[in-house]
């Protein structure tokens, strides 16, 4: 068994080890971090540091799947094991590996009830999540795309807030209807491999060599591209989020916002686009026009919050308007931004749940106005939630930049290209509008960090508090580093997907966006020539 | 025709004990003999077309359902230590 | 690495905001000193200033001969088609900003010792103003459009810190919230227009994108004109032209050798840079030319006249700012980058200076900043009132002082480039007047007459320490003698050469200059006599008005028309509120929140589900929960199945 397997298997291994475990009270009262809390920081370290191999054995100037792994399962319906990652995945597994730890840590205090089975749940979640990243079949992509309810749906619906059982069932809902059509679209897709290549086959590699009439490939986008936006969440699929974020334990809304949601957007960049290339061309403006609503409406939304908690959860539907902006922009930079964009928004995004259950923890509310002025009280706790509201508003020198820059550069490349072939403003208008939400995210964040942290500090209850402990710098403390760390020097990180996704743009490119690269090229000539030129009057 | 009369017999039987008699055990008893006269059937047929498969289901069968008697009834003594009654009325937590 | 000493220029204040950074916070979390206030300052003050000197030593010594030199630490990114590296690169152009940049924040840092003496968080203060001066470098030294833009919004940032710096008052906070969003939005104008360049050049890199639109540019006039208009509201939002200069008044709010360094002396002047640095795009660009020279005079002359009627000695000199960036814009506009550059410094010496005066004053009044209640402190603080006096002189544009001989060449310029127009030198003309009656009014006010304020403020005045004197002394002497530099040929009859044109016309002129008219020299002289008949004019009826030492000052309430409208600042900060941010947020609740939200999709989906419920609760009649009906619909199920299959299938 080959190190990825291994990244997978740990934490299900340890998740069954800790269900054989005895689940006496006695564990849990003496101390607030508990045993089984330790044995989950344990084991996910463990799958943390066997992830580490992979990005030290992975060769990022290869195109193809590397790590990969076969076991046969069901062959008769094509139905394998067969698992692999490139550069689009690498960077998703590992932010989902690096922040799981941190996430177990976070929780030790939020969490006072059922702990042994908490903790199982999480990384059981860890394994469905890393599943569906390296999955190279689609059925057992499906698998784990479906698993990752389960966990979640517990997790938010045992040790949420008061309206948990409402908000679980609607983030459960949202996203079964979603994964049923592309169950319905899977199914399809099965049978026409059976008539083409006369046998059942799930294998990606296989089913993109498909040959689908546009008609039925438009309705398969459809059905993928559904389960999928519903996942990112675009508008207008997006209501369950905010309800699932608020209701969700801390370390849920975490993994929710820092992982779940990078579903949707790798489902698209994984399965929507290559397999239904010619739709997901055609339906690429509407796709970016709803994104581009998600950006502005996302934002409208969060400055109309007075929960932080919400005003978080509606800017991630801004945040991921961007990817998805970017992925069907189609452009190297843009695809490349839109990944980049889904790591820097789990970091970013899943720091700022962090630090709202901090709060939260100390004060039982999320009210902004029961805040004000902490900025003096909790002085480290105030420097950490700037630096992360920075790079949640995309401030050059942070993570959150370096992918909103290359997304709107590459899908402003996409638009103009398109601009040239045919003459249509539409994309170029609504590319203004998408540049326009840096202003918006400016407003909603810095008006929240505004109302929370300056000003004077009156309320009584806001006097005593305490900053930040050990364990909370600790959680904190990668997050920070990726900030920067992505941010300052983005290059290691654009590095290992670079190949991949020049390789998979070359293949999916629409055909406007091939001339300027030609046109282009022969500008450069035609600047050579006319170097020793010099005009004489201008 | 003689076993597979007994065999309806043994079914039908084992229907109206399910659907009318009002105590758990006795509906579990009704399940079983259902379940036994699908076995005798199984047997039966085996036999008539010299084919050993059948019985080795058959055989399967019994091991099945003797786990399945064991839980039903560790479910039905656990709902009697709990309710103190095994009228089946009792148990409606089912309704929508 | 090849010229690393650029290298360190640039990363020795970033240095110094990390230590300071991290003891501020240290600080603060243990409620106990690392060390304080003054190894900060001395730290903060010790790296801006051998930034300074590296500077000297790298401009005049390394850079001598050079067209220019560059560093390059790492690549930054590369993606497709785009590669940037982030690379520093000194040319003339860079050489003027960083050598004022790096000059004028030593001496701030210096004042800032002095003034922020005796705050709780001035390590934090220092940590700051030096992660400023980080920003402002690489903004100045930026090879490529992405590099600059780290910098042009790490200024903002630091801006938004260092306004709201005592962020315990509410306002202060908003005022640093309310510069940042409005950067945000001249941000806007110049990533678009960022994004426009690079799908037609292919390259971020400056000098490309001058090469490309001088020699071949592709684009189409309409797009080239978009492009420089973009970069330009990106220049609005950092320079505080109209529409976007409101935030500048506001910023007042920081600590006043904040406002002296960021919002007069060098991040304001950002925007000027930035059209200066890609004149080769605004020559080929006419009608973005245009906007620039409308918008810059427009912002000179309303913006000049706000400052006619203000009390707040800040908010007059913020007002004034404002005007002279409009001024430096007009130059821009007119094709005279070398003059706008030149402005710019001239500018950052009289202008700190003044703001500087002015935080010296505000120190001895106990921080009370409105004129109203000043007046006589000229026997109390001499340095100050000197010092304040030259910049003063300079401002309004007296010979021999600096600022007569740019603002004298900018409206010379206006009034004879091909680009220029006769109505926008009128403009600048009165503008000046304005200037120059203004400026008289606040040295009046303040430092004339008797003394109007409280007896206990009367008591507390004196003079500032020394580290906020010499600094101050420092910027006076350059307010009067930083203009001989650049003295036009025609003045000094060619005896002294124009060493400041003479610097940066190489670098700026590459990409050819706009088209000096055919004038006499009588002309030129003429005008010159006119520039002084203006700033006389505005002492005059300055003096005029409040020489007299037991004025009495109207109370503002009692304004009446256009000096209420002025008063009011036109109300524009109303109207933006009104018909912008207001509607914003009502929309975004009303709408997008209640409705939209709200009622329509989770409407749907709630409908939906409600729906199938009532659906289901037909069937849920048979879900009794007698398991005997249950059996019993089975049986029941499987006879009609085998009637149905016997009998009719």
């Amino acid at each position: 068994m080959g190190i990825l397997s291994w990244t997978l298997l740990i934490p299900v291994l340890g998740a069954v080890l800790m269900a054989l475990l005895p689940s006496r009270d006695s564990y849990t009262e003496k101390s607030s971090a508990s045993v089984y809390g330790w044995i989950a920081f344990a084991v996910s370290t463990i799958a943390m540091l066997v992830s580490l191999f992979l990005i030290a054995g992975f060769d990022s100037s290869i195109v193809e799947y590397q790590f990969q792994e076969t076991v046969e399962w069901i062959p008769q319906f094509g139905l394998n094991y067969h698992v692999g990652i490139d550069g689009i995945s690498i960077l998703l597994i590992l932010l989902t590996t690096i922040m799981m730890p941190f996430v177990v840590l976070s929780s030790f205090k939020y969490i006072e009830k059922r702990k042994k089975e908490y903790y199982i749940w999480l990384l059981s979640l860890e394994f469905t999540m890393i599943g569906a990243f390296i999955a190279l079949n689609l059925f057992i992509f499906y698998i784990f795309w479906e698993l990752m309810l389960i966990p979640m749906f517990f997790l938010i619906g045992i040790w949420g807030g008061p309206r948990r059982i409402y908000a679980t069932v609607k983030f459960v809902l949202f996203t079964v209807v979603g994964s049923l059509m592309m169950l319905a679209g899977i199914v399809y897709l099965a049978i026409l491999a059976r008539q083409t290549f006369g046998e059942f086959t799930f294998e990606f590699e296989q089913l993109m060599k498909l040959n689908i009439p546009v008609q039925s490939q438009l309705w398969l986008f459809a059905a993928f591209a559904l389960a999928f936006a519903i996942k990112v969440p675009m508008f207008p699929f997006h209501t369950w989020l905010p309800d699932a974020h608020v209701e969700a334990p801390t370390a849920g809304s975490v993994i929710l916002a820092g992982v779940l949601l990078k579903m949707g957007g790798y489902g698209f960049i994984r399965l929507g686009i290559p397999l239904f290339g010619d739709a997901a061309i055609k339906a690429a403006p509407l796709m970016q026009l709803l994104a581009v609503i998600g950006i502005i409406y996302g934002a409208c939304l969060a400055l109309a919050q007075s929960d932080l908690k919400k005003l978080v959860a509606y800017s991630s539907i801004s945040h991921l308007g961007y990817v998805m902006l970017g992925l069907f922009a189609l452009t190297p930079e843009a695809i490349q931004g839109a990944i980049l964009q889904m790591v820097n928004h789990g970091v970013s995004t899943g720091a700022l749940f962090v630090l709202v259950g901090i709060i939260y923890e100390r004060r039982h509310t999320r009210e902004i106005a029961d805040f004000g002025g902490l900025a003096y009280q909790l002085p480290v706790y105030s420097v950490v939630f700037m630096v992360i509201t920075l790079s949640s508003v995309a401030l050059p020198g942070t993570n959150g930049f370096v992918g909103e820059f290359l997304i709107l550069l590459g899908s402003f490349k996409a638009a103009w290209a398109h601009f040239i072939a045919t003459q249509a403003v539409f994309r170029l208008v609504l590319m203004v509008f998408a540049t326009s939400g840096v202003i918006l995210g400016a407003y909603y964040m810095l008006w929240m960090v505004q109302r929370v942290f300056f000003g004077p500090l009156e309320n009584e209850k806001n006097k005593n508090l305490k900053d930040l402990s050990f364990r909370e710098g600790m959680v904190l403390l990668p997050f920070v580093i990726f900030v920067f760390w992505i941010g300052i020097y983005p290059k290691p990180f654009l590095s290992k997907m670079e190949k991949s996704v020049e390789y998979y743009v070359e293949q999916h490119q629409p055909d406007f966006l091939k001339q300027p690269v030609i046109e282009m090229e022969q500008h450069e000539v035609m600047e050579e020539s006319e170097a020793d030129h010099t005009p004489t009057e201008h | 025709m003689f076993t597979i009369s007994v065999v309806i017999v043994l079914f039908f039987l084992g229907i109206i004990t399910f659907i009318f008699r009002r105590t758990l055990l006795h509906m579990l008893m009704g399940v079983e003999l259902m379940l036994n006269a699908v076995n005798l059937n199984l047997i039966y047929f085996s036999r008539l077309h010299q084919n050993l498969e059948g019985q080795i289901l058959s055989l399967m069968i019994f091991v099945v359902a003797a786990c399945e008697v064991a839980v039903g009834i560790a479910i039905i003594v656990r709902l009697f230590k709990r309710t103190g009654t095994l009228g089946v009325e009792t148990y409606t937590e089912e309704r929508g | 690495m090849e010229n690393s000493l650029i290298l360190v220029i640039v990363i020795l204040p970033l240095i110094g905001a990390a230590l300071n950074g991290t003891v501020a916070a240290t600080n603060a979390f243990r409620k106990k000193e690392i060390w304080g206030e003054k190894f900060a300052g001395i730290l903060a003050f010790g790296t801006v200033a051998t930034s300074f000197i590296i500077s000297l030593y790298v401009v005049f010594v390394k850079m001598s001969g050079l067209e220019s030199i560059a560093c390059t630490p790492y690549e930054w990114l590369s993606v497709g088609g785009l590669q940037i590296n982030l690379t520093f690169i000194i040319d003339h152009l860079s050489a003027v900003m960083l050598l004022t940049v790096t000059g004028v924040s030593s001496v701030i840092h210096l004042y800032s010792i002095g003034y922020i003496h005796g705050d709780e968080s001035s390590v934090r203060y220092f940590s700051y103003l030096n992660l400023f001066v980080f920003a402002m470098l690489l903004l100045i030294l930026g090879d490529s459009m992405p590099v600059m833009f780290i910098g042009w919004e790490g200024v903002g940032l630091c801006s938004y810190l260092l306004i709201g710096f005592w962020y315990k008052d509410e306002e202060k906070a908003m005022a640093g919230k309310k510069a940042f969003i409005v950067n945000r939005i001249g941000d806007f104008g110049f990533l678009l227009g960022m994004f426009l360049i690079f799908a037609n050049v292919g390259s971020l890199t400056i000098s490309n994108v001058n090469e490309f639109f001088y020699h071949h540019n592709s684009m189409t006039f309409f797009w080239t004109n978009v492009a420089g208009i973009c970069l330009f509201i990106g220049a609005t939002g950092k320079s505080a032209q109209i529409p976007l200069y409101v935030w500048l008044p506001d910023a007042m709010a920081g600590p006043t050798p904040v406002s002296a360094l960021i919002h007069a002396a060098t991040m304001v002047t950002a925007g000027v840079y930035m059209v200066a640095r890609f004149h080769g795009l605004f020559l080929v660009a006419p009608v973005a030319m245009n906007v620039v020279l409308w918008v810059g005079a427009l912002t000179a002359l309303f913006s000049a006249s706000i400052a006619l009627v203000q009390n707040d000695i800040k908010k007059v000199l913020a007002y004034s700012t404002v005007s002279q960036l409009g001024f430096m814009f007009m130059a821009a506009g007119a094709g005279a980058f070398v003059i706008a550059v030149f402005h710019l410094m001239t500018h950052a010496f009289f202008k700190a200076c003044l703001f500087l005066g002015s935080g010296s004053v505000i120190h001895a009044m106990g921080g009370e900043q409105d004129i109203r209640y000043m007046g006589g402190l000229k026997k109390y603080m001499p340095a100050t009132y000197i010092t304040f006096l030259l910049a003063t002189l300079a401002i309004a544009g007296f010979p021999p002082f600096a600022g007569f001989f740019s603002k004298d060449e900018i409206l010379w310029n206006v009034f004879a480039s091909a680009h220029g127009s006769k109505i926008v030198w009128v403009i600048g003309a009165l503008a000046a007047l304005f200037t120059a009656f203004y400026m008289f009014r606040l040295v009046y006010l303040t430092f004339f007459g008797n003394f109007r304020g409280t007896r206990e403020q009367e008591h507390h005045l004196h003079e500032s320490p020394k580290t906020m004197t010499v600094p101050l002394m420092i910027l006076g002497g350059l307010s009067v003698i930083g203009g001989w530099i650049g003295i036009p040929k025609l003045l000094s009859l060619g005896i002294f050469p124009n060493l400041f044109h003479d610097f940066l016309e190489p670098a700026l002129s590459k990409y050819g200059h706009a088209h000096i008219g055919h004038y006499s020299h009588a002309t030129e002289y003429g005008l010159m006599a006119f520039s002084v008949a203006i700033a006389l004019a505005g002492w005059f009826f300055a003096r005029k008005k409040f020489s007299d030492p037991k004025i009495k000052l109207e109370d503002p309430r009692n304004y009446t028309g256009f000096v209420k409208l002025l008063w009011n600042k036109y109300f524009i900060d109303e109207i933006y509120i009104k018909f912008i941010i207001e509607p914003l947020k009502s929309l975004s609740t009303n709408i997008f929140l209640n409705i939209s939200d709200k009622k329509i999709i989770d409407g749907a989906a709630n409908g939906s589900a409600a729906g199938w419920r009532k659906v289901a609760t037909i069937f849920s009649y048979f879900q009794s929960g007698n398991m005997q009906a249950y059996g019993f619909y089975m049986v029941f199920g499987v006879a009609i199945a085998f009637i149905l299959a016997l009998f009719i299938f």
